[in-house]
């Protein structure tokens, strides 16, 4: 099992944890790390990242809740045989919370109401006529 | 008391001159990293001196595996490695003193020891009175480590290594605590290593316990140790 | 200066007068440091009176004749004890013990350099106390065993000038053929020309005793504080200096004020040449894989360390110190008159006899082999108690060391003492002397207790009780007879001498028994 490629940086502000599971989500998602492939397990990993136990143990915890990494019992902790399904959960649930918060500061700074929902229609409309005309160009190109 | 709990301490009180330290109740687990911190004059070493046996206490009780270390030194530092910067030792060389001191220990792991001599970069032929502060510190620590402690007791460890020192510091504790069995005590004035490696801390002010628990309940998400501990008014 | 101006150092231009003034300024700084610390007064006052018999003999000056004396005529000191045992069979070497004990003298003397230069906590670097004060290394421990110097003068001004009169015919005689000393008869004719001749002659003694005296003594006394460390290398440079010395004073070069500046010049000025400031470059062995042992227990192991650990490690001291002076005794003994005419085989034995004695009490200072002492400690930070504290991460208990160490000095010193009566009886000299030095024995594994437990008081305490036992109450028993006059009828046999001498060692001896019983919180722990 080679080394995992995360590198944690203490000046980011990010707490360890969340770094590692940005990481090593960002790996599996990318391809780098394959379906069912063996992880460290977090006894391993501490001294190799110099974290303590319960970051690690905490950052894996996330992992497996968000389906990315399955603990099976005995045998160690492996990469999810899955990643399809359970990512696209993980990037929609993660989608939902940051249009949550953009809402909610948005109204926070004064825009609400009616021109709130003004400007959200006219950006997904905006989006959908690129959208239409990416498609009407492939389907020229392909003419 | 927990039957598997390695420290545990009930009612501690240790007096030094003027100084009092008073720690009401603490107990250490196997398999955690436990960081001590606090200004100085706060008591971290009298408290590490005491949970070693090289204190004896006032009032309370110190257990460290289910014994009072000052009664049983024997027993009790079999299994508990304790390391502090400016300990006296043997002025011998390196390789002779680490060769007395294997026959002391029966849990001494020859090729353990060997690899943390090259881990720390000792150089074995020097007396071990003629190394310089950071190589003394290195070499005391590869004495503690060497025999596999159950309970490994560090006072200060980083204050004389460099960031590399550092670094192999870190690693070398956080292996220590891949057997589930096994714990480190540290304090350190290096916080931000202390945040990193462990998981509960024990803050002392003043001979005072400030706080204790799980390192990220105490500090947060939002602030790093520093921040915690000057606000808490302990610095 | 005042006014609450504050002004930045200036860099002073490089100047011999700067040099001086800041020796001057040491000098001074030293003399208020040495004033304040008790323990050094009193090993500067011991140092200094105790010597008072010895500085005369040691210039090679006739003390009832204030000439010189060739070598290799000797002089009859008022000696008892394993000195005169001594002695009586090194008749070719008449000098041999008074330097020795000038030599501790100056020991002694160094050791109290304590307060002045005091230890810094790594003593891989040098072990002068702030090393980065603006004075150059040597004109600083000039200027150091200057301040120490001066006391031991003034004690045994003090000594000389109110004792002198009762000691003083003992001393410096009492005949009326008395010679004023050349070198200061001047004195004598021009400033005090009105002074009675024995007047005269305690002044001229007392000049020779206190100037001449602190030339023969300046270098020794340097070359113990230049020697930072008491390896090969250190130990030879003391040596030489010792020769160089002492061999002057034989053939007479310290009886005359010229000549005694001379020498005491030239053997400081090669003392101070290379001065060794402890930074030496450590000698490279050849590494070698490190290897553990197995570990039968840290108990059985302390065992085995204490009773193996010594022969390992100090056989060579064993086989010099041992058995190679026992050899030279029996082949002395086994030669007949004939084929050693002049008596030097014998007296070579008897000369390492002698020698075997301290050398072999010293050996009660290394339990387990290792030295007692840390590198680089000074004579105000002895006692301690590093070794106990060695030992405090390993798993034994600090008063199963403490007991190791008191038993290794019982049975190195009583393996000495029992060394010391084989040799008297086999050159065929009295079991007397040998017998009253039984306490060194007990006094020699106290000290050894108390340095290894860090306890300075009865530490000390035992110090001066072997320094009283083993110097004092022999003097004193031989002096005073003819301090109180015949009036006193006091028998020079040895009962007296060996009540006094058991009882001293016993005072010295007990107290440090009290580490073995229990284990108290060292003073050492605290800090």
């Amino acid at each position: 099992m080679d080394r995992l490629r995360i590198q944690l940086s203490q000046a980011s502000g990010v707490p360890f944890y969340r770094q590692i599971v940005d990481q090593l989500a960002g790996l599996i998602r990318s391809g780098q790390l394959l379906p069912n492939t063996r992880l460290p397990s977090f006894r391993e990993l501490a001294p190799q990242l110099l974290v303590s136990l319960i970051t690690v143990r905490r950052a894996y915890a996330d992992l497996e809740a968000a389906g990315l990494i399955a603990c099976r019992h005995g045998q160690g902790t492996f990469v999810a045989g899955e990643i399809e399904a359970a990512s696209r959960k993980q990037a929609l649930a993660e989608a939902r919370a940051l249009v949550e918060s953009a809402l909610a500061r948005a109204r926070q700074l004064g825009l609400r109401g009616e021109a709130l929902r003004a400007h959200v229609e006219r950006l997904i409309e905006r989006e959908d006529d690129a959208g239409a005309r990416t498609e009407k160009g492939r389907a020229h190109g392909r003419d | 008391m927990d039957a598997t709990d390695l420290v545990d301490v009930q009612g501690l009180v240790v007096r030094r001159g003027a100084f009092r330290l008073e720690v009401p109740a603490w107990r250490v687990g196997p398999g955690q990293v436990v960081g001590i911190v606090g200004p100085n004059g706060a008591g971290k070493t009298t408290l590490l001196e005491a949970v070693a046996g090289l204190r004896p206490v006032d009032a309370g009780s110190v257990r460290v595996f289910g014994l009072d270390p000052w009664a049983h030194p024997v027993e009790v530092r079999s299994a508990l490695g304790f390391m502090s910067d400016d300990m006296a030792v043997f002025d011998l060389r390196v390789e002779r003193l680490l060769r007395m001191v294997s026959g002391y220990y029966p849990s001494w792991d020859g090729a353990l020891a060997r690899e943390l001599v090259a881990r720390f970069a000792i150089d074995t032929r020097k007396k071990a009175g003629a190394l310089s502060r950071g190589e003394g510190t290195r070499l005391r620590l590869v004495m503690a480590m060497a025999f596999r402690p159950c309970l490994l007791v560090l006072d200060e460890p980083a204050a004389a290594l460099d960031l590399s020192g550092r670094r192999r510091l870190l690693e070398s504790v956080l292996e220590v605590v891949r057997d589930p069995q096994r714990s480190v005590l540290v304090s350190s004035h290096v916080l931000h290593d202390v945040e990193r490696v462990a998981d509960r801390l024990l803050v002392l002010h003043a001979g005072r316990v400030i706080h204790e628990g799980e390192t990220a309940t105490l500090v947060g998400e939002d602030r790093t140790l520093e921040e915690a501990i000057e606000a808490w008014g302990a610095a | 200066m005042g006014g609450g101006v504050s002004t930045t150092a200036v860099v002073p231009a490089p100047s011999l007068r700067n040099d001086l003034v800041a020796g001057w300024r040491h000098f001074v700084n030293g003399v208020r440091m040495t004033a304040r610390d008790p323990f050094a007064l009193g090993l500067l006052a011991f140092a200094g009176a105790v010597t008072v018999p010895f500085w005369g003999f040691g210039l090679g000056i006739h003390p009832f004749e204030a000439r010189h004396l060739p070598w290799p005529r000797g002089v009859v000191t008022f000696t008892r004890g394993w000195t005169s045992t001594a002695l009586k069979l090194a008749i070719r070497f008449p000098h041999a013990e008074i330097a020795f004990a000038q030599l501790l003298g100056a020991a002694l003397v160094a050791g109290a350099l304590g307060p002045s230069s005091a230890r810094r906590r790594w003593p891989a670097a040098s072990d002068r106390g702030m090393p980065a004060l603006p004075l150059g290394p040597r004109a600083r421990v000039i200027a150091e065993v200057l301040a120490v110097s001066l006391y031991v003068l003034i004690a045994r001004a003090a000594v000389l000038a109110f004792g002198g009169v009762r000691l003083g015919r003992t001393l410096f005689g009492h005949d009326p053929r008395f010679a004023t000393y050349p070198d200061v008869a001047w004195l004598g004719t021009t400033l005090l020309p009105a002074l009675a001749s024995p007047t005269a002659a305690y002044v001229s003694s007392f000049v020779v005793n206190t100037v001449l005296g602190m030339l023969l003594a300046f270098p020794l006394v340097l070359a113990w504080a230049t020697t930072t460390r008491l390896d090969a290398r250190g130990l030879v440079k003391l040596a030489v200096a010792s020769l160089l010395v002492f061999g002057a004073a034989s053939v007479g070069a310290m009886a005359h004020v010229g000549s005694a500046l001379l020498v005491c010049g030239s053997v400081s000025a090669f003392l101070l040449v290379r001065l060794d400031d402890g930074s030496r470059a450590e000698s490279v062995h050849p590494a070698r894989p490190v290897g553990f042992r197995r570990s039968p227990g840290p108990l059985a192991q302390l065992r085995r360390d204490a009773w193996l650990g010594p022969a390992r490690r100090l056989w060579w001291v064993l086989l010099l110190a041992g058995a190679l002076p026992l050899a030279l005794t029996l082949v002395s003994r086994a030669t007949g008159p004939d084929a050693d005419p002049h008596g030097r085989l014998v007296s070579l034995a008897a000369l390492a006899a002698f020698l075997q004695w301290p050398a072999l009490l010293l050996v009660a200072l290394f339990p387990f082999g290792l030295g007692l002492v840390p590198h680089g400690t000074s004579a105000g930070s002895l006692f301690s108690g590093a070794f106990v504290r060695s030992w405090s991460a390993l798993p034994v208990e600090p008063r199963t060391v403490t007991r190791a160490v008191y038993a290794h000095g019982l049975v190195a010193a009583g393996v000495a003492w029992l060394m010391l009566c084989l040799q008297v009886r086999v050159l065929g000299a009295r079991l007397g002397p040998a017998l009253y030095e039984l306490p060194a024995v007990f006094l020699m594994a106290g000290i050894a207790v108390c340095e290894a437990v860090g306890d300075r008081r009865r530490g000390l305490a035992a110090v001066g009780a072997l320094a009283m036992f083993q110097f004092g109450l022999p003097f004193g028993f031989a002096l005073l007879p003819e301090v109180l006059g015949s009036a006193v009828p006091f028998a020079r046999n040895g009962m007296p001498l060996a009540i006094a001498g058991y009882a001293v060692g016993l005072a010295g001896a007990l107290p440090p028994l009290v580490h073995l019983r229990g284990r108290a919180v060292t003073p050492a722990l605290q800090g």
